[in-house]
């Protein structure tokens, strides 16, 4: 079988570009984690996630269009590839599996 | 929108890391937050901000990868460059580059070689950790009552050195290695004997681990060796004997004739150490350590024996020179004229102990000769490869005009032949360090040496060989490199003839000069060797055997072994005597002749078949025979040696001989004189010699006839019949003789060795230059056989250069050949004598090989039909 390999923030990553659908360039993708996870992400561990990410062909990559407020530079606008989908679902598979393996007695504690 | 104007350092650093690919998009990015940010908290954090993304963005992934920015051209993707240029050159020319290369390497490797037997020549004795303080006491002149004799002994008087000690306070500690038996040793367990090789036992004093380094093993290295009947034996005799049991405290038996008294007892040796094997590169290697103590005469010796090798450990910072004149004080002081009549003093001189082996080995000489061939290989390779280089010059030319034109400075072409020849000489390194590798086990075994590759591993021998590899490459590289590169771009790309190299002349010129000095130095040797080899001994040495007589035989059982064996009809005849025959034993010891002063006189004892049995002739007078009687007691033989250093003359027979001074009572008369032969090596003269008739202990020669494998198993069984208890041992006397040799072999073989790997590089130099100038000139043979040339005429037009530069180099290369092989033949005491006709085989020989060489090419471009060479 072959083996995913996805880091915690890779998988962010990835997702969030699946979420940004289409609008998943360098600054909506820091904007959306930042949101959403209310944390700070720097540029360079964001693009050089994205860098990786593309190089285990989890995602591609097309030139945008370039505007006013970049100074004419183009956008990179990032989308999941079919690889890049099998190991989100082998992610997601694993924890599902692991979660529903766990057993959760009534009235445990999690020893947080 | 205002413009954004985010630090420019941060943004010039972040367009100048980051990678190519990504930079526009990344540049947007981080544009767009800056212009977000200026807007939501104002230009100075902003700016903050994108500094902070800037440095962290400086990480893996990001950062391009580093090469030169494109459009400078670096120096290492120069270098690139040039190592793809070279490969392209180098397949162009596979063969021929190949060719260069092997030589280089193959030079390269010998010359290695050579360093590794410097190395380990020099090595010796270099391994106890005293080294540098200890000293060998040498003899190097004595004086009796009535004469002065320089002499090169290395032994000293057992005595000597306990009384120095006692004087001298500079004198810390000595250890003397002596030998007070004079048959070779057999030990016996458990009834069960064991041989050693000759000189392999030895006794010493207890104090030996002291001073010398050897690892003891098994046994306390301060009283292993003290008291008598001890022995240390090494790991591999222990294992030899004793298999895996436990050889400590078991008792080895022997039987030792005292060389003072002659005298044969049994000694029980306990065995009281065991000592890792020693090295090969030590001149003190023996199998087994005998206590001093067990020499029940060790107190008894008195001067006027050099016959112990006595080692001086001098305090620190003492000079040798300061503490060797001493020793003659020695003398002085304790020599008590009533007890060594003849004796007065002797002058020694302290060898270093890492220095003993080298001047035993006959010196510097031999470093130097063998240096010096290394160098000269190393040499001839060199100038092989820088010649072939130069040569291919011209096929480079086109390339150096299109770089010129291209843009090429001069440095860049130099820089670019530098890295070339750079690249060739490693990789000949390499594949010299890898043929050494190979080559080193065969080359040990065949010459019997000791070389050890991973002596290269090393700081220096690798520094070396990279200095080697820098300095062959720039020199190499740096003719070619400015010859070519000096080339005017319009006289190559209109013309492509190049003009010849005045230098490859010189160097082709010197290469031959070489190769005529090698061959008629390795000529030389060869005769030498040969000369030892066949020169007349003054005694036969063909079928003659010899047989080693056990110790304490008495006279009746000798004479029976004697007449049983002289009844075999293929043994003519069987005589005793108590030295080797051609190979010394005999005992040196101060004669006086007619009143003389007395002199150092070799004397051994014969009986009256010897001179018959071994073809020594007789002078004048007549040989011992049964008819006289009173010949043992009151008539010696001498050799003619003998007569001359007394000045007898015509008086010799009859003349009146003592031993020891001339006050001695008991006098022999000469009734014989023998034809002089050689006792010992060829190395030293005639000695001159006494000799008296029997009683015979010692040795045993048969002349047979025929094939030797009866009379051997004749001499077997009679042994065995009268010995049961005695081993045998025998041996052919010319092998015994040619033994000697050995070194001498070896060396010769070395050399043999080296010239022809030094003949084989040049020649194939030459093949590669002689190839490639025909080739150029092919076109030109093409126009001279179409204008009527035929092939004889093109040949002598090609080789006619080569010749002239062979008969130019035969000069300086035989007078160095000749001074060469005198300085080895210093060595000798008789020595071949240089022959015309050598010097012109090889002059001959040289010129043919020439002539194979460089006319082969010439017939094969001159068989080209000029049709196709001509369009």
């Amino acid at each position: 079988m072959k083996r995913y390999k996805l880091g915690e923030f890779e998988e962010i990553v990835m997702l969030t570009v699946g979420v940004l659908h289409g609008e998943a360039y360098g600054v909506s993708i820091k904007k959306e984690i930042e949101e959403r996870a209310g944390r700070t992400v720097s540029v360079g561990a964001l693009q050089a996630a994205l860098k990786r990410l593309e190089q285990k062909a989890y995602l591609s990559s097309y030139t945008g269009e370039e505007t006013q407020e970049r100074a004419g530079r183009p956008k990179l606008y990032y989308q999941i590839t079919a690889e890049g989908r099998r190991a989100l679902e082998y992610t997601r598979d694993l924890r599902n599996g692991l979660w529903a393996d766990m057993k959760i007695v009534p009235g445990m504690k999690f020893d947080f | 929108m205002s413009e954004l104007r985010p630090p420019r350092f941060f943004l010039r650093f972040f367009r100048w890391f980051c990678d190519p690919q990504l930079h526009r998009f990344i540049e947007g990015d981080l544009l767009e937050l800056y212009g977000e940010r200026v807007v939501a908290m104002g230009r100075k954090k902003a700016d903050l901000y994108f500094i902070r993304d800037v440095l962290l963005l400086f990480r893996p992934g990001i950062v391009r990868s580093f090469r030169w920015p494109q459009g400078v051209v670096g120096p290492f993707r120069l270098l690139g460059s040039y190592f793809k240029i070279f490969r392209r050159n180098f397949r162009r020319q596979p063969t021929y580059n190949l060719l260069n290369l092997s030589c280089l390497s193959l030079g390269i490797a010998a010359a290695i070689c050579i360093g590794l037997y410097l190395d380990f020549e020099s090595s010796y004795d270099r391994n106890h950790r005293l080294a540098d303080r200890i000293f060998r006491i040498e003899t190097r002149m004595i004086k009796t009552h009535e004469k002065v004799m320089d002499v090169n002994w290395s032994g000293s008087p057992a005595n000597l050195a306990p009384l120095a000690l006692q004087d001298y306070p500079e004198i810390e500690a000595y250890v003397r290695f002596f030998s007070f038996f004079s048959n070779e040793v057999r030990l016996d367990y458990g009834g069960e004997m064991f041989e050693t090789a000759p000189d392999q036992v030895i006794a010493v004093d207890s104090n030996v681990f002291e001073l010398f380094s050897f690892d003891l093993l098994r046994g306390d290295p301060t009283t292993a060796l003290r008291g008598p009947g001890k022995v240390v034996i090494s790991e591999s005799m222990a294992r030899r004997i004793f298999g895996t049991a436990d050889p400590m405290g078991k008792v080895l038996r022997t039987r030792l004739d005292h060389r003072t008294n002659g005298e044969e007892r049994a000694y029980p040796l306990e065995v009281s150490g065991v000592y890792r094997d020693l090295p090969r590169n030590t001149h003190l290697f023996f199998e087994a350590m005998i206590s001093a103590e067990t020499d029940p005469d060790l107190d008894n010796y008195y001067f006027g024996r050099f016959n112990v090798y006595t080692y001086l450990l001098l305090r620190e910072n003492i000079a040798p020179e300061n503490v060797a004149p001493k020793l003659t004080g020695i003398y002085d002081r304790y020599l008590d004229a009533q007890r060594d009549e003849v004796l007065v003093h002797a002058r020694h001189e302290l060898v270093p102990l890492p220095r003993i082996h080298y001047e035993e080995a006959g010196g510097s000489t031999y470093l130097l000769i063998f240096g010096g061939i290394g160098l000269l290989l190393l040499l001839i390779a060199f100038i092989g490869y820088v010649n072939l280089v130069t040569a291919q010059a011209g096929r480079r030319a086109r390339e150096i005009g299109m770089r010129k034109i291209l843009g090429s400075g001069r440095s860049q072409l130099i820089l670019q032949f530098l890295a070339e020849s750079l690249f060739l000489t490693l990789l000949a390194v390499l594949a010299a360090v890898l043929i050494v590798v190979i080559a080193i086990d065969p080359l040990n075994a065949l010459l019997d040496l000791h070389l050890d590759a991973t002596r290269l591993i090393q700081p220096q021998p690798l520094l070396i060989l990279l200095a080697v590899t820098l300095g062959l490459g720039m020199i190499g590289g740096s003719y070619p490199a400015f010859f070519l590169s000096s080339f005017k771009v319009l006289g190559v790309l209109q013309n492509s003839t190049t003009r010849s190299a005045p230098l490859q002349q010189w160097l082709l010129g010197f290469q031959f000069a070489v190769v005529i000095f090698v061959l008629i130095s390795t000529g030389m040797i060869d005769r030498q060797l040969d000369f030892l080899r066949e020169k007349d001994l003054g005694f036969d040495r063909e079928q003659i055997l010899q047989v080693q007589l056990p110790g304490g035989l008495s006279a009746a059982r000798s004479d029976l072994l004697q007449t049983t064996l002289a009844r075999d009809p293929d043994i003519e005849s069987v005589a005793g005597c108590d030295f080797v025959p051609g190979l010394g034993g005999m005992v040196n010891r101060p004669v006086s002749a007619q009143a003389a002063e007395p002199q150092f006189i070799r004397s051994g004892r014969i009986d009256h078949r010897y001179l018959q049995t071994m073809g020594i002739e007789l002078v004048a007078g007549r040989n011992f025979s049964p008819d006289f009687p009173a010949d043992s007691t009151e008539h010696v033989l001498v050799n003619e040696t003998f007569v001359r250093s007394f000045g007898l003359g015509e008086e010799a027979l009859g003349a009146l001989v003592k031993f020891g001074g001339w006050g001695n009572p008991h006098a022999y008369r000469v009734v014989g004189i023998v034809r002089d032969f050689h006792q010992s090596s060829l190395h030293t003269g005639i000695e001159p010699q006494l000799f008296r008739l029997g009683p015979v202990s010692g040795n045993l020669v048969l002349k047979i006839s025929g094939d030797p494998s009866g009379p051997i198993r004749h001499l077997e069984q009679t042994w065995n019949k009268l010995f049961p208890d005695q081993y045998l041992q025998y041996s052919f006397l010319d092998e015994d003789l040619q033994n000697r040799y050995v070194e001498d072999q070896r060396r010769g073989h070395l050399f043999l060795l080296f010239s022809l790997i030094t003949i084989f590089i040049a020649f194939a130099g030459l093949y590669g230059l002689a190839a490639y100038l025909t080739g150029r000139r092919t076109r030109e043979i093409g126009i001279r056989k179409v204008l009527g040339a035929d092939l004889p005429a093109i040949v002598i037009l090609i080789s006619r250069s080569f010749v002239i530069l062979v008969l130019l180099a035969a000069l300086p290369g035989v007078l160095l050949g000749w001074i060469t092989v005198r300085m080895w033949l210093e060595n000798f005491a008789f020595r071949a004598d240089m022959s015309w006709g050598l010097i012109g085989l090889v002059l001959l020989s040289v010129l043919l090989l020439v002539l194979c060489t460089v006319g082969w090419q010439a017939i094969r471009t001159a068989a080209r039909n000029p049709k196709e060479v001509l369009h």
